[in-house]
């Protein structure tokens, strides 16, 4: 009896460890979209203050592209918990 | 030449001299028979515990290397702490020379791991002395390689490194208690303590004893296993068994010594720090033998070992003298570290070969995955030389510039260098190093995540290989049609020479950049600049050929070169992602991953 609930216990500790590998994917997810919206409003906020008419344009381009990644990045992981 | 013949003389004299004494041993003596099984069991043990630990601890342990050796104490107490755990120095000088080699860890750090280790490892002789032969080990053994065996049949890799941890720990277990039994069947019938010697010529033959014995073992914390139940079964005196015990300590180098010979020279360093510190520890030891007996009998009064308990006292004067050999070495690591600097230096061949790769950083999964990528970026560094010149350019020009296409309109001078001797001397070979280690890391990488890492990695530097080889087809019409006399010609030729500056520009800008976001952001802005470089389904040349501004010859080796082009610096843009983006959900959150 001692021995099952022993490997029950050594059992349930492995499941929590994949359980919190799963869950330490999503909050890794979680954080970089994060990091993506803030890039994003960082440039955006570069943008308003510059004057300059190339880097203007630079960074609008930069601006598009971080939207597209954000925008790829979302249907990834929608299209995964579709699954 | 010399380590051939040498192999030779091994492969066709020692071993086989070797097995005939061993079998004349076993077939001679019952009770040597289960001293010698005893002494296989508990290798066999430590076998499965080296691979338990390297697939349990999923790169932890390496983690732990890496992070905790940045000043010299924490070396040695890193090192201390994790030989304590794993119960193998040879695991942990292994990882150590593979890191050092792979440029994770510095040599003085290295050397200050070993140190520790060589105290980590006095704790099997405490485990040994205060365990294994005083209780009937063996039934401890069972459960573990019972529990263990069922462990290994999981499909999840860690209950499979537990399963190798467990049944390691119950073979060595089960080890222990044959050589007990063993030398204590053997005392019935011979007592090997009348041939105890005595003096100066007896301390000689048994470190002699100690050093040849872990040579032929190829484990000290064996060859202190098989001390420590001979001495608790009363076949050896106190005194020899001290000396024997310096001897495994001395003898434990040649392991590291052998492995060293195909290392690099960080991998050889290492090893002669090794053999130096464990040569001073046992000199210092044996001309102090007395002394530290004295001291190891006060310090055993107190701490409660009983006066005839000469196993754990034994324990105690191995881990005594180590820590003596740290205190009295370490403060010299800096000048040690100056000496074995100028003793091995790297060298500088002709021919560029794998700085990162070698034969000991191939069997650390996490060390050969970041020597992998250090080599690629080698590879990657040797062919940007071979990139520019193809296009008659030199990098220091560009790199950094914002007007490329101007400084490429102005540069039409060819430049004197040979492609095919660059491919040759800088890529060929080293291309060929970092394929023939990948797929022999893959197959010691334990996780399909690591393997996949590894793949990525050898696809990178085919990626750097095709794109150099695509340079070299376009360089004859670069520097034919960079000087035409056809405007339009000779300004697509520059619009493909600044194209691939520009890649090659922002790639060198990014190297040092640690925000992933905002290289991946530049990789993906540089790839729809590239895409201009598509000329058949952007029009242009349909325009070039309508407006009959080239003729047809032009046309045909523009739209080739157009399309060389676009691939070399497609390819670049994924060599860019690989090497310097490190967070792998941003490797490939961009279309070009």
């Amino acid at each position: 009896m001692k021995m099952k609930k022993l490997i029950k216990k050594i059992s349930d500790f492995f499941d929590t460890l994949e359980t919190d590998k799963k869950g330490e994917i999503e909050e890794k997810e979680g954080a970089l979209q994060e990091k993506l919206e803030k890039k994003i409003a960082s440039k955006r906020h570069k943008l308003r203050n510059c004057k300059d008419k190339y880097a203007k344009k630079e960074l609008q381009k930069e601006i598009q592209v971080l939207k597209k990644l954000a925008a790829n990045f979302e249907n990834k992981i929608a299209a995964r918990e579709d699954v | 030449m010399f380590q051939k013949m040498e192999r030779k003389m091994y492969r066709k004299i020692i071993y086989p001299t070797f097995l005939l004494l061993l079998a004349l041993l076993l077939f001679s003596n019952m009770n040597s028979r289960i001293i010698i099984a005893g002494i296989a069991i508990f290798l066999v043990g430590m076998v499965f515990m080296d691979d338990g630990f390297k697939l349990f601890s999923g790169g932890v342990l390496e983690k732990i290397l890496e992070k905790s050796t940045n000043t010299l104490t924490k070396s040695i107490a890193t090192g201390f702490a994790v030989t304590s755990i794993v119960q193998s120095s040879s695991l942990i000088t292994v990882i150590v020379i593979s890191f050092v080699g792979a440029g994770l860890m510095s040599l003085s750090s290295a050397i200050g791991v070993v140190f520790g280790a060589n105290i980590g490892t006095t704790t099997t002789a405490w485990i040994v002395s205060a365990f294994g032969v005083k209780v009937h080990i063996a039934h401890f053994a069972m459960p573990m390689l019972i529990f263990g065996v069922v462990f290994r049949f999981n499909a999840n890799k860690t209950y499979q490194g537990l399963g190798n941890v467990l049944v390691g720990l119950g073979f060595i277990f089960l080890g222990i208690d044959y050589m007990k039994d063993g030398f204590d069947s053997l005392k019935e019938g011979l007592d090997l303590s009348q041939y105890a010697v005595h003096g100066f010529l007896g301390a000689i033959l048994f470190v002699g004893i100690g050093i040849v014995a872990t040579v032929i073992i190829q484990s000290s914390s064996a060859t202190v296993a098989i001390i420590i139940t001979a001495l608790a079964t009363g076949q050896i005196g106190y005194l020899n068994g001290l000396e024997l015990a310096i001897g495994a300590n001395i003898g434990t180098t040649v392991t590291a010594l052998l492995g060293s010979m195909t290392s690099n020279a960080n991998g050889k360093r290492l090893a002669i720090a090794h053999l130096i510190f464990n040569i001073i520890t046992g000199v210092v030891a044996l001309v102090l033998i007395l002394q530290l007996a004295h001291v190891v009998d006060m310090l055993a009064a107190k701490i409660g070992i009983a006066r005839d308990d000469y196993a754990m006292k034994l324990a105690l004067f191995h881990t005594i003298f180590n820590v003596l050999g740290v205190l009295i070495v370490a403060p010299f690591t800096k000048r040690l570290v100056r000496y074995l600097e100028g003793l091995f230096k790297e060298e500088e061949a002709e021919i560029v070969r794998a700085k990162y790769l070698d034969e000991i950083v191939v069997s650390v999964p996490e060390a050969a995955l970041s020597a992998l990528k250090k080599e690629v970026m080698h590879l990657y560094d040797n062919s940007t030389e071979g990139f520019a010149h193809a296009l008659s350019l030199h990098r220091h020009k560009f790199y950094g510039r914002c007007d490329i296409p101007d400084i490429v309109a102005t540069s039409t001078q060819k430049i004197d260098t040979n492609i095919d001797d660059i491919y040759n001397k800088k890529i060929k070979a080293l291309y060929g190093d970092i394929i023939h280690f990948t797929t022999i890391a893959q197959q010691s990488m334990p996780d399909s995540e690591s393997q996949t890492k590894a793949f990525k990695l050898k696809n990178t530097a085919k990626n750097i290989v095709e794109a150099f080889k695509d340079v070299k087809e376009i360089q004859k019409n670069i520097e034919k049609y960079a000087k035409s006399k056809n405007q339009y010609l000779k300004n697509e030729y520059n619009f493909i020479r600044a194209e691939i500056a520009k890649t090659l520009d922002t790639i060198f800008s990014l190297q040092n950049n640690s925000d992933d976001l905002e290289v991946v952001s530049k990789l993906e802005l540089l790839k729809e600049e590239i895409k201009r470089l598509d000329i058949i389904n952007n029009g242009r040349i349909d325009n070039l050929i309508r407006e009959n501004k080239i003729d047809t010859n032009m046309a045909t080796s523009l739209i080739n070169d157009s399309s060389y082009a676009y691939d070399i610096t497609k390819r670049l843009i994924r060599v860019a992602n690989i090497l310097w983006i490190s967070d792998e959900m941003i490797q490939n959150m961009g279309e070009i991953a």
